[in-house]
């Protein structure tokens, strides 16, 4: 119904009780090993919601600065990815006595926002103070393109995010982290040297044996691409039956490399469940137009049964060339209105600041 | 003495030295170069091409290093690969016996030569459209890749829009040019758009269109090769709109001097009415503000979007159990102002309530 709605559902991932972490630690079981322990529950298991987690943005005696909280909860199964993406919600000192933990404190370590006091602000801990902030970049992205799915909210989240990364580079488990914090500015717009092609699209159980294929313009200047899919079926929005899947195959375009020729080749072909994540470096030479494909399959031949999809292509370049301009000088049919505008012509400063 | 016997390559099999042979005599070859050859010089009303673009298919795989060698001793440059065993390729028409001379030395995996077919440059749908609505006009893309020299794109370009507008089918234009790639797009006439495609043998893929827009809700038309929106850059402008999220939590402190601004509106569901949905808890306050400010107040303090209210969590405890209801009754009262639905709740125990610690 709430997908039906075009609605988007964020939810927080839940948080680990704390004299649980107390008799994990206490009985030699660590952090982070204990949290793959900790299964995400509902609301925040359900596949098409945008599940959140948290992360410490301060270190304490448990949990360095950008690592996951030692309170978060962790994914269900390989199948069901959650939580997916990692907000702020706090972390938490552990205080000794003996050699063993008794208790926590969460002094100046929390998220500071508005509390039930007039004029005053509260500090406070908890994976359900993370999916709030996601909420609100969902609800920026559908200000900035009102049209666009529930699905293609949650992939432009997704495609926006940067693996957690503590200060000696290590990166936490991906059952934990999902796909990592999500980047506003990459979530909401495109850069100059980096930029976003967005589709999505719809299949139903009769068109089993189609396929949807799209075209996209990798351009001389870029060298590096990614790809995030989502996908789901609008019927339901409990997991716990076998999910009918979709699966993308890009193919970039032959080419001549020097005296050795290179024919047109895919770049593999992957199954997408729910959510998939992809990036790859692409060498000198293997520029032009790609191919992506899209092939549904169903596991039930129940008629009537919808699966939607919704996919971000990141095309940029790792020296900061321009990719944008490029793109949008092939794809905008409005190029020739722009090339009728008058040029400003350039005035000497020193003149220029006379008359003025 | 034992005499080694000579291993012949099978039919059908790939030997494990040699590639497939092609059986292909050179006068046959020899022939339907010379049929290329002329159809290629009778091509001059749009562009006098110096070159001439023909494919070749071969017996084998183009992986082969003896088939790459062929290509090399043939002594022409790939344009574009068509498939895993078909290569389209151009030739100076000067070099017409020269490339014989080669291709007598060279045609053991050599199987056709021949045209490029219309059904390699252009999709079928695309051409039986074409032909159906000759006066319609639409936004084409014709893709030129490889092309040898470097004067070369500029003169097809100059001789196609001249073409057009002399004869007002439409107007073309370079829209992207870089080492292995020309773009040429423009408005035409769908009539205009095959004899560009039989005249122009440079021409490697030809495509429509369609209508750029940002998403819709509708699917896409994917029957054709289409390019896909692209996310704009960022605005210089402020922010003067706000989106509405939906809160299912514990209340709001609504004399609040940072979210009584923006609070859409509110639900109380232990009093099943619009008020008083008070914050006893401190939770829903605190998840409303991030809601509204996007992060933490130490980092941020100019609001984003404004906030829906619905209370059903009182001092850590449910007020209608049936968190379904809720959810649903949500949806159905405030779909339309709000698009984003945020849950700061989870499941414990099968017991639902309010996590906090």
């Amino acid at each position: 119904m709430i997908f039906r709605n075009n609605l988007v559902v964020v939810s927080c991932a839940g948080n680990i009780k704390l004299p649980l972490i107390r008799d994990h630690i206490n009985n030699g079981f660590g952090y982070p090993n204990y949290i793959g322990l900790h299964k995400v529950f509902f609301p925040g298991d359900c596949r098409n919601a945008i599940t959140v987690g948290s992360y410490a943005d301060r270190d304490s005696n448990l949990a360095e600065m950008s690592w996951p909280s030692p309170f978060t909860r962790s994914s269900p199964s390989l199948d069901l990815f959650k939580p997916e993406v990692m907000s702020c919600g706090g972390n938490i000192n552990a205080v000794y006595s003996g050699g063993q933990i008794t208790s926590f404190s969460s002094v100046g370590l929390g998220v500071r926002s508005t509390s039930n006091n007039d004029s005053d602000e509260s500090e406070n801990i908890g994976t359900s103070f993370c999916s709030p902030t996601v909420a609100n970049l969902a609800a920026l992205i559908l200000l900035q393109y009102p049209s666009i799915s529930p699905f293609l909210v949650k992939a432009l989240i997704l495609s926006s995010c940067e693996s957690l990364r503590n200060r000696s580079r290590d990166v936490p488990e991906y059952s934990i982290q999902g796909f990592g914090k999500p980047n506003k500015t990459k979530a909401l717009y495109s850069q100059n040297w980096r930029t976003c092609y967005l589709l999505e699209g719809e299949f139903e159980t009769e068109d089993a044996d189609k396929e949807h294929r799209y075209r996209f313009l990798f351009p001389d200047e870029a060298d590096e691409f990614e790809v995030t899919l989502v996908c789901g079926k609008l019927h339901t929005m409990f997991d716990g039956e076998k999910a009918d899947y979709v699966r993308l195959r890009i193919t970039r375009p032959g080419i001549k490399f020097g005296t050795q020729l290179m024919p047109q080749v895919s770049l593999g072909e992957s199954k997408c469940f729910h959510t998939y994540k992809a990036w790859k470096r692409i060498r000198r030479g293997s520029k032009g137009f790609w191919t992506v494909e899209v092939i549904p399959h169903f596991f039930s031949s129940i008629s009537n049964q919808r699966l939607k999809y919704a996919c971000v292509i990141t095309v940029s370049s790792s020296r900061g060339a321009e990719v944008y301009t490029p793109i949008i000088n092939l794809i905008s049919p409005k190029k020739e209105e722009v090339e009728v505008m008058p040029v400003p012509q350039l005035v000497p400063s020193s003149i220029s600041s006379t008359t003025t | 003495m034992r005499q080694r016997r000579k291993r012949e390559p099978q039919e059908g099999k790939k030997s494990a030295r040699f590639p497939e042979l092609s059986r292909v005599s050179y006068d046959e070859l020899s022939a339907s170069f010379s049929r290329v050859y002329s159809m290629s010089l009778g091509r001059a009303r749009i562009y006098k091409d110096p070159e001439m673009y023909f494919v070749i298919g071969f017996s084998d795989d183009l992986s082969w290093k003896p088939i790459q060698d062929t290509i090399k001793n043939l002594e022409v440059s790939v344009v574009d690969l068509i498939n895993e065993r078909t290569v389209k390729v151009s030739l100076k028409k000067e070099q017409y016996q020269s490339f014989l001379y080669n291709l007598r030395k060279n045609h053991r995996y050599v199987k056709e030569l021949r045209e490029t077919a219309l059904s390699e440059k252009l999709e079928r749908p695309l051409i039986e459209e074409l032909r159906d609505k000759p006066d319609q006009e639409g936004w084409f893309t014709f893709e030129l890749s490889n092309l040898s020299g470097v004067e070369e794109p500029e003169r097809i370009e100059k001789s196609v829009a001249e073409y057009l507008r002399s004869s007002n089918l439409g107007n073309i234009k370079r829209s992207y040019f870089s080492e292995n790639l020309l773009i040429l797009s423009g408005m035409l006439k769908y009539s205009a758009v095959e004899e560009i495609v039989n005249e122009i043998e440079a021409i490697t893929k030809i495509f429509k269109m369609p209508k750029i827009e940002l998403m819709t809700n509708e699917l896409i038309p994917i029957s054709l090769a289409s390019m896909t929106p692209v996310i704009s850059l960022s605005p210089e402008t402020n922010q003067t709109i706000f989106p509405s999220i939906c809160v299912i939590d514990s209340g709001i402190n609504s004399s609040h001097k940072l979210l009584k601004e923006f609070i859409e509106d509110i639900y109380d569901y232990s009093t099943q009415d619009n008020r008083p949905c008070k914050d006893v808890d401190g939770h829903g306050s605190m998840v409303s503000g991030l809601a509204i400010y996007g992060e933490d107040l130490r980092r941020n303090k100019s609001p984003l979007a404004k906030v829906v209210m619905v209370k059903n969590f009182e001092s850590g405890n449910i007020i209608e159990r049936d968190l379904l209801k809720v959810i649903f009754e949500s949806i159905l009262r405030y779909r339309f102002s709000s698009n984003v639905f945020s849950f700061s709740f989870a499941q414990m125990d099968q017991i639902l309530h309010l996590q906090r610690h």
